[in-house]
């Protein structure tokens, strides 16, 4: 088989050392500056353990305090602000981060890729999370913390219900969560379809990298919505634009259609991942491979989709037509049956094992999830049957649930997961014999303290409570649910525990494939990952090609060096894994901690009305970026390297092919999902309210036609002037003034529209604090303003690329795609011309 | 695909843009049918234009898409071909196994939705 | 420990009247198989929603015993697929371990099982749509507003006139009341789990529910969706009683308030106008015409206090008049702790009489 290796030539001398060199991991306190996925995953990983024990200590507080009727542990406001913080922290500090820190540290391993396309915005996106999250979650111990339910529903969360700034650093919270979120799928859509190994074509992909696609896909359409809707409520709370006031024709239903829309693809954005954990762990425990591979894809994809259409389902008892909340129980009908699938899958693979599956730590956290996940699915089954929901919605029932579908269904597989990889990152395996306790003691006690919940629920308890009368049935339950909290938190301190005495991080010296697994992340590696990248034939190449470990530390597969002398990774086509170009990636750096603090200190400061400080925290944080972004385009300096198997890939790529026009594509569809869920949240609030719309007694009339139409023009002339520009683009080593000044009247153009736009509603006399159609008008233009803002910014960068002599017809990706979300724009803004001066007079 | 000679082409057709679609035809016309009932429902009864009407657009609709999309299920590698995708792919039979059976789920899909406005009354709250 | 604050076991009304009511649940035999060892207490207790004594509640309980019970044949087979695929004989296991038993399990089954729970919740939600749409001209209409944090309760007599009072619901058994649910300030929710499912009030919005209680008795309510500060602390009692008792209650809750029967009581009465309670609380037939808080004309009748918080007696009264921000804190009531012990006494007893 010695023939079918990408190098069969000895390796050179000093190849190993330049690449080394190239991965060098930054020491000492400049090991914040590191990138790579290994360093800052597990520090990804350890942020959102923390945040994981901080929730749990707030929800233990929570049980002592419910133990007994009429307990007085804990003043009515502050339990009202531990379960909001619970909650918050739960799914948005814990929940999405540690899912998104698996994908950061286990992705790049499982495709034998070197890192994730883009390390420096990881890197910026946890700082951001880490610094965000920790003073968001510090508000708790200043009476700062919200106190709305980590739901947050309107109006109790306008001004008017909660005054001062607690609500607002929720929002707050939230929006760092929602920026490293999208950063985060950024990187994993184009990690997954783009950094594969030569030959692992889409069917051959480990079924967690299926799940994070999935998972990535799912964030860049639900989190808009969400991130739409905190705009929204910060806008109408700092400045009384009425969206959800219902006096105004605004709707408080509205944030509940945005946040579900959000909140349940939420659910599976966090299972789905771990479910694709689960689904890596089997076969290997099993030493059989996964049964029903295609049937998983099948369940990952269709949940995915279903996902989408359950929204309406928490707001069963709102009082919406019966017929609508039919179509939404039938959706969540569909998404179980995916859920099913799995299962049955696990089981099989199971049953498949070679000779019996084998009972590790890991296995038990499986079989107890498996367990757990099927009660959480089985009443998820209940409360989607509408009239049953009428009946639990809002109680202890739906608490009970929703624990075994997330302790059940994500953090189980998450203890397996620390169990199971851990010898990859680590000289010591945790303990066997302790995991054996952690888990009996987390099986135990989460069911002795989640079970009773459904009963109490049933007998009348809602959730939010924080203390009750005696007499009605509870007292029993909820003290063996307290004690079984107890339990379960003594399972996780054990775990920590452990975790102390056994985790030492490492590159080289790791455990060696300690569970006879079959996929690539069990390869040995160093900073640099693996010697060489495998070329891969099978599902399972570790068992399929027992020789693999061999010839990859050896660097007989591809691009067993760094050509380029820097870092670098392979750019494989999205389907087949065909070698397509060789992506060199930035190695440590300050800016994007840099750009973090100064995010971070933009948005706290802007919280507690610091304007000035926050502006110039703005700008280091715009600078930041600037520096960071300057030295990414190498440009072709090299034109072409060989990475094996006699393929020349080129080192620079421009257009469709490249990973920067797949991550401004990614943000295209970001952007988008957040403008269509803008115009449902229009043409929802016409629907609902349609006396505060133009034509009805006192609103005043839509603007004459020749403003649209102006504004309009200066759209399409814009974009003519920056598609002009990129045909000017000089040739290497040229001049040709007429690009910059072709981009920068283009840019001009835009921002003309902008103000057009805005001017034409206000000369005709409507305020956004007027109504809720004012502010919905209003909206528009402030998200035009928003990606206009980016425009421009990414126009004067191509600018002054262009100056500098960094920009031209091959060098040309920071033009292109400037140019792309240029086009992104005015299609944006047209519809919204289209839709704010066309759709009124036809609704009237 | 079959040997290290076949990597040193980078292309690949059919895009993945087709094949995106071809995976995931059923879903998105599950999402479509939803959209389209939802959407229509709410409007048709904001606008008072009655139970019947409503109710008829749904049943409608479930028809038109759920109909088409058993046809694809049954003919399903010429439907493949539409997208361009062609046999002899290396794990041809994989992809076309996936795009069946998402089909599949998402008719369960549909067909349950319509089912709704079948046994419901439409522009009622029902309490 | 917050002693004696809330409605404590002595005191509770439902003993009064529903005393075997809650019981019926027990008796059935999935309730007590399944949870016994579980719940001492077993399924009663005054706001349980498998005790339904409701028309909807009622329809929706055998739905939900359907639902459970598959729920635990569904995890029961998986347990033992489980076990089998675990520790089972050789061939078992192969025949296990295969593609088709993903299909068969994880598509054929739940599709089939889901078809059958999905058409039977949504036979029973047409069954309350045409419920609603048979409540005709004789249904009473009821309109709850949803306050922060008590429930106001508007009744109308035979002739349209509107009567206010609050958080609790008199329902005449087996006639069907439309309710009419309403909120002027953050979402609340309306639940009688005895008597149907949840439904919200929404600022902006009024939403129906056709409640009809099929037996006398008292069960308990509570406000289910969080309406910040003490939503903890925001119940009600919904009393079914025999028509004839509702007409004749109707009638006396339409007369204006009792006027005091003693001298402490009308010495209460001055104290209550010199303090000003009448800018915030109506009392019928008296100068008192306030709105914010509850309606008091016929206070001292109902089941309990501040929303279901306190049973309903003189000490509760003074209590609740000097103290109500420790009891319920955040509450939208000042304490009064200016008056004086005779004062307080005096106040106490007039609203106690008001009956």
């Amino acid at each position: 088989m010695e023939r079918d290796l990408p190098n069969t030539a000895p390796r050179p001398d000093g190849e190993l050392e330049t690449l080394k060199r190239a991965w060098a991991v930054p020491r000492g306190f400049r090991l914040v500056t590191a990138v790579n996925n290994q360093v800052i995953g597990i520090l990804y990983i350890g942020a959102a353990l923390l945040f994981f024990i901080l929730a749990g200590i707030l929800a233990l507080i929570m049980r002592t305090q419910l133990a007994v009727p009429e307990n007085d542990l804990v003043s009515q406001d502050f339990y009202n602000q531990i379960f909001t913080m619970h909650g918050t922290t739960m799914m948005f500090l814990f929940a999405v981060p540690v899912v998104e820190a698996l994908g950061v540290m286990l992705l790049p391993q499982m495709l034998a890729a070197r890192d994730l396309p883009f390390p420096r915005l990881s890197a910026f996106a946890i700082w951001a999370y880490i610094i965000g999250g920790l003073v968001f979650f510090s508000t708790v111990f200043y009476d700062l913390a919200p106190k709305g339910g980590w739901f947050m529903y309107p109006p109790l969360t306008l001004k008017e219900y909660s005054p001062g700034d607690n609500a607002d650093f929720w929002l707050l919270g939230i929006g760092f969560i929602e920026i490293s979120a999208i950063a985060g799928a950024i990187e994993i859509v184009v990690g997954t379809l783009r950094t594969r190994p030569p030959g692992m074509s889409l069917v051959r992909m480990p079924i967690f990298a299926w799940a994070m696609l999935i998972f990535a896909a799912m964030i860049m359409i639900a989190f808009p919505a969400v991130i739409l809707g905190t705009m929204l409520l910060e806008i109408e709370r700092s400045f009384g634009w009425p969206f959800f006031t219902a006096e105004k024709g605004g709707d408080p239903l509205l944030w509940q259609h945005l946040f579900w829309f959000f909140g349940h693809p939420e659910v599976y954005i966090i299972f789905l991942p771990a479910a694709g954990l689960v689904s890596m762990m089997v076969p290997t425990m099993a030493r059989h491979p996964l049964v029903g591979y295609r049937l998983i894809v099948v369940a990952l994809i269709a949940t995915g989709f279903f996902s989408f259409g359950l929204w309406v389902h928490h707001m069963f008892t709102t009082g919406i037509p019966s017929l609508s909340l039919g179509f939404f129980s039938a959706a969540s009908m569909a998404v179980a049956v995916p859920s099913g699938i799995q299962v049955f899958s696990w089981i099989a693979t199971m049953a498949a094992g070679r000779p019996r599956f084998r009972i590790t730590t890991p296995s038990l956290f499986i079989l107890g999830f498996l367990f757990i996940f099927t009660v959480g699915g089985v009443t998820g089954v209940m409360v989607a049957l509408v009239p049953v929901d009428f009946q639990v919605h809002d109680t202890y029932f739906v608490v009970a649930h929703f624990h075994y579908v997330l302790i059940g269904g994500m953090v189980f597989p998450l203890f397996a997961t620390f169990y199971y990889w851990t010898p990859m990152v680590s000289r010591n395996m945790l303990s066997e014999t302790l995991g054996r306790w952690v888990f009996w003691l987390m099986f135990v006690g989460f069911n002795v303290s989640f079970f009773p919940m459904h009963i109490t629920g049933l007998l009348g308890m809602p959730r939010r409570v924080w203390t009750y009368p005696e007499g009605l049935g509870w007292e029993t339950l909820n003290m063996i649910s307290t004690v079984g909290a107890y339990v379960l938190a003594a399972g996780v301190a054990l775990f920590v525990f452990d975790l102390f005495r056994r985790f030492r991080p490492t590159f080289a010296d790791s455990v060696d494939n300690p569970w006879g697994a079959g996929t690539l992340e069990w390869l040995p590696t160093d900073t640099y990952s693996t010697r060489s990248i495998p070329y891969v034939k099978s599902r399972e190449p570790l068992w399929d090609q027992p020789e693999l470990a061999r010839e990859v530390e050896e660097g007989r597969h591809f691009l067993p060096g760094a050509p380029t002398g820097g870092r670098e990774t392979i750019v494989t086509s999205p389907i087949d894994a065909r070698p397509q170009y060789v992506i060199r990636m930035p190695g440590p750096g300050w800016m994007p901690l840099l750009a973090a603090v100064g995010m971070a200190g933009f948005f706290l400061l802007l919280t507690v009305k610091l304007v000035v400080p926050a502006v110039l925290s703005g700008i280091v944080m715009i600078v930041a970026c600037f520096i960071w972004a300057w030295k990414l385009d190498h440009g072709p300096e090299i034109p072409s390297v060989e990475i094996g198997a006699g393929v020349r890939l080129p080192t620079y790529m421009a257009g469709p092919l490249s990973h920067a026009w797949w991550a401004m594509v990614v943000l295209i569809i970001v952007a988008s999902s957040l403008y269509i869920a803008y115009v449902f949240s229009y043409l929802y609030l016409w629907v609902v309210s349609p006396e505060v719309w133009p034509a009805a007694a006192g609103v005043p009339g839509l603007p004459e036609e020749a403003w649209p139409v102006s504004a309009g023009v200066l759209v399409v002339a814009g974009s003519a002037l920056v598609s002009a520009a990129g045909r000017l683009l000089p040739r290497p080593g040229r001049g040709a003034r007429a690009f910059a000044l072709l981009l920068g009247l283009g840019a001009i153009s835009f921002l003309a529209a902008l103000i057009c736009e805005g001017l034409s509603h206000w000369q005709t006399g409507l305020r956004p604090t007027d109504s809720a159609y004012g502010a919905m008008v209003y909206m528009a233009s402030f998200l035009n303003l928003q990606v206009i803002a980016a425009c421009t910014i990414l126009a004067l960068y191509a600018i002054a690329r262009y100056f500098a002599g960094k920009l031209d017809t091959e060098r040309r990706v920071n033009f292109d795609n400037a140019a792309l979300l240029y086009y992104y724009a005015a299609m944006q803004m047209l519809l919204g011309l289209v839709l704010l001066h066309g759709f009124p007079p036809l609704a009237s | 695909m079959g040997s290290l000679e076949d990597l040193r082409n980078p292309g690949e057709r059919p895009g993945t843009f087709a094949m995106l679609i071809y995976l995931m035809l059923g879903p998105m016309l599950w999402g479509l049918h939803l959209t389209l009932i939802y959407g229509a429902n709410t409007l048709i009864c904001a606008l008072g234009g009655g139970a019947a009407a409503s109710r008829a657009t749904v049943i409608t609709a479930t028809v038109l898409i759920a109909v088409p999309l058993s046809l694809v299920l049954l003919i399903q590698r010429r439907a493949g071909r539409l997208f361009g995708i062609a046999d002899g792919r290396a794990g041809q039979r994989t992809y076309d196994a996936i795009s069946r059976l998402t089909g599949l789920l998402s008719l369960a899909g549909i067909l349950w939705a319509g089912t709704a406005a079948a046994i419901l009354s439409a522009c009622v709250q029902g309490r | 420990m917050r002693p004696g604050t809330m409605q404590s076991v002595a005191m509770r009304p439902w003993r009064l009247v529903g005393g075997g009511l809650p019981a019926a649940c027990c008796l059935r035999w999935s309730c007590a198989a399944l949870f016994s060892s579980l719940l001492a207490a077993g399924c009663s207790g005054p706001q349980s929603a498998l005790s339904p004594s409701g028309v909807e509640a009622l329809h929706i309980d055998p739905l939900f015993w359907t639902a459970t019970w598959t729920g635990v044949l569904v995890t029961l087979m998986i347990v033992v697929l489980v076990a089998v695929a675990l520790y089972g004989p050789p061939p078992w296991r192969a025949w296990l371990g295969r593609d088709w038993i993903v299909i068969g399990g994880g598509i054929v089954l739940p599709i089939l099982v889901l078809t059958g729970l999905f058409v039977y919740a949504l036979l029973v939600m047409q069954a309350g749509a045409l419920r609603s749409a048979q409540a005709g001209e004789d249904t009473i209409t009821v309109t709850v507003t949803g306050k922060r944090w008590w429930w106001e309760v508007t009744y109308a007599t035979p002739q349209g006139e509107p009567i206010v009072s609050a958080n609790e619901i008199r329902l005449p058994v087996g006639r069907p009341v439309r309710l009419l649910l309403e909120s002027d300030n953050v979402i609340h929710s309306f639940w009688a789990p005895q008597i149907a499912g949840k439904l919200d009030m929404i600022p902006g919005r009024t939403n129906e529910v056709v409640l009809e209680a099929t037996e006398p008795g008292v069960s308990r309510g509570q406000c289910a969706e969080y309406c910040g500060g003490p939503h903890a602390l925001m119940s009600f009692f919904v009393i079914a009683m025999p028509e004839e008792d509702y007409a004749a209650w109707l009638a006396r809750e339409a007369e204006p308030g009792a006027e005091p029967d003693t001298p402490q009581a009308a010495h209460g009465q001055e104290v209550f106008f010199e303090n000003g309670c009448g800018a915030c609380h109506r009392i019928g037939g008296t100068p008192a015409q306030g709105v914010i808080g509850p309606d008091l004309t016929h206070v001292g009748s109902r089941h309990s206090l501040a929303a279901a918080t306190l049973p309903n007696d003189a000490e509760a009264f003074a209590r609740w008049i000097t103290d109500n921000q420790h009891i319920k804190p955040d509450n939208l009531m000042p304490p009064f702790r200016q008056l004086s012990a005779p004062d307080l006494a005096a106040l106490a007893a007039y609203l106690d009489g008001l009956e």
